[in-house]
């Protein structure tokens, strides 16, 4: 049989920086994947969001994220 | 068993209408929820979208719906209160736009009734209220009475679209242009839509055989095939896939393996995650490279088999242009002469 799956899709790494990922996109944006189908949820959905996962591990996970962005920039 | 009265009462409609049952949906407002994973196969939704509208069905994509949160609970990255407070927003948003929501994920379907779940507990009940209470507070302006209460009484429901899909299964074979041709099918259900037993009313219906791909694969003309792995795990395991890529990746292997194995021609699944897991290219590659061998065996949603078997454009229900290989054989095999 032919191989029929050559095309990927999705996140090309497979380790926790994944879940880092999706917290970013899921506080920013509600989803967990980049340009999800259909409309965008709005901004005060978001805001919503964000409030009630203050104080909870994913906030921290999302900290973390922008620090080492912000580390690695400064390396640059 | 503890029966989550979110969801829709099949049994019921099966009783009331069993001429016909679609006439229950009729004059009832229908939304499809967002899976996240849906991005990767556009015909999951948009298949589905375009069969319940040739049923002359009043149907729409949900809106205002964040991602159902279960990866981030699952992670321990939220409290059950907070899982619990995303879930009852999402369900009051829902509640405004329709009457019945229908689930392509086994994922999100069981995250939204594990949500109502946890409220049996007086300590998460509190909590998650006090927190859309927070949410009240700087809120500018309450659009609708109860958007930041936890509802009771809804008139709500849920169903998993395999189960809509089997319920109206006449009316859906009556929309079809092609057949499956005796084509050989593996069936991989999930572990969620397996084991689930929050929309079981009795132990009977929870442990009795899970067969609605199989009778929904022979009546559009197809052979379901039984293989050794058919009630395994698509390897995802929450973290596992992550966390233990070669372990998990085993059981991906073993499965897909066991399908090609009985000569199966495809397999068809009810949900985009284990679509997503059984059909990446990088997770074929890797188990080539794990276990030196290179499986080819094309994967495919209920929905979007659907799809393609009533002849619905490849552009408007299947891949909205964004070409994927992984079902073009399947798709060439069922619609050429």
């Amino acid at each position: 049989m032919v191989n029929v799956l050559e095309k990927g899709y999705g996140p090309r790494y497979n380790d926790l920086t994944k879940y880092v990922e999706m917290s970013e996109r899921f506080l920013t944006t509600g989803v967990v994947v980049e340009e999800a189908l259909g409309d965008k949820l709005p901004q005060e959905r978001i805001d919503e969001l964000n409030e009630i996962c203050n104080f909870a591990r994913i906030k921290y996970v999302f900290k973390a994220s922008k620090f080492n962005k912000n580390v690695k920039k400064k390396r640059k | 068993m503890e029966y989550n009265n979110l969801s829709l009462d099949l049994e019921v409609i099966e009783r009331d209408y069993p001429d016909n049952p679609l006439e229950f949906f009729r004059n009832k407002k229908l939304c499809l929820f967002k899976a996240c994973l849906e991005k990767y196969f556009p015909g999951v939704r948009w298949g589905m979208h375009d069969l319940l509208e040739e049923l002359g069905l009043d149907v729409s994509i949900c809106t205002n719906q964040s991602c159902c949160s279960g990866t981030f609970f699952q992670r321990n990255l939220i409290t059950r209160a907070q899982f619990a407070a995303i879930n009852e927003r999402n369900i009051s948003e829902l509640n405004q736009q329709a009457d019945i929501v229908l689930f392509s994920c086994n994922g999100c379907y069981n995250s939204l009734m594990r949500g109502r779940d946890f409220l049996n507990n007086p300590d998460v009940k509190k909590k998650t209220q006090d927190i859309l209470n927070q949410l009240k507070k700087k809120s500018n302006a309450e659009n609708y009475p109860g958007k930041y209460e936890i509802l009771d009484n809804l008139k709500l429901r849920f169903v998993h679209d395999l189960d809509l899909l089997y319920l109206i299964r006449n009316d859906v074979l009556n929309t079809l242009k092609f057949g499956l041709k005796e084509l050989k099918v593996a069936i991989h259900y999930g572990c969620h839509y397996l084991n689930l037993s929050r929309d079981k009313k009795t132990a009977d219906a929870y442990l009795r055989d899970k067969t609605k791909l199989e009778e929904l694969v022979t009546l559009f003309g197809g052979l379901p095939v039984d293989y050794q792995e058919r009630e395994a795990c698509c390897g995802w395991g929450a973290s596992q896939l992550v966390l233990h890529p070669k372990d998990a990746l085993k059981i991906t292997y073993k499965k897909l393996k066991s399908a090609q194995n009985v000569d199966a021609d495809f397999m068809l699944m009810p949900c985009p995650t284990c679509l997503y897991t059984l059909s990446k290219p990088e997770y074929r590659q890797k188990m080539n490279k794990y276990f030196g061998e290179k499986l080819d065996i094309p994967t495919i949603h209920i929905n979007e088999l659907i799809a393609i078997l009533r002849g619905c454009e490849e552009e408007r229900c299947i891949t909205l242009r964004r070409k994927d290989k992984r079902i073009m054989e399947i798709y060439n095999t069922i619609t050429s002469e």
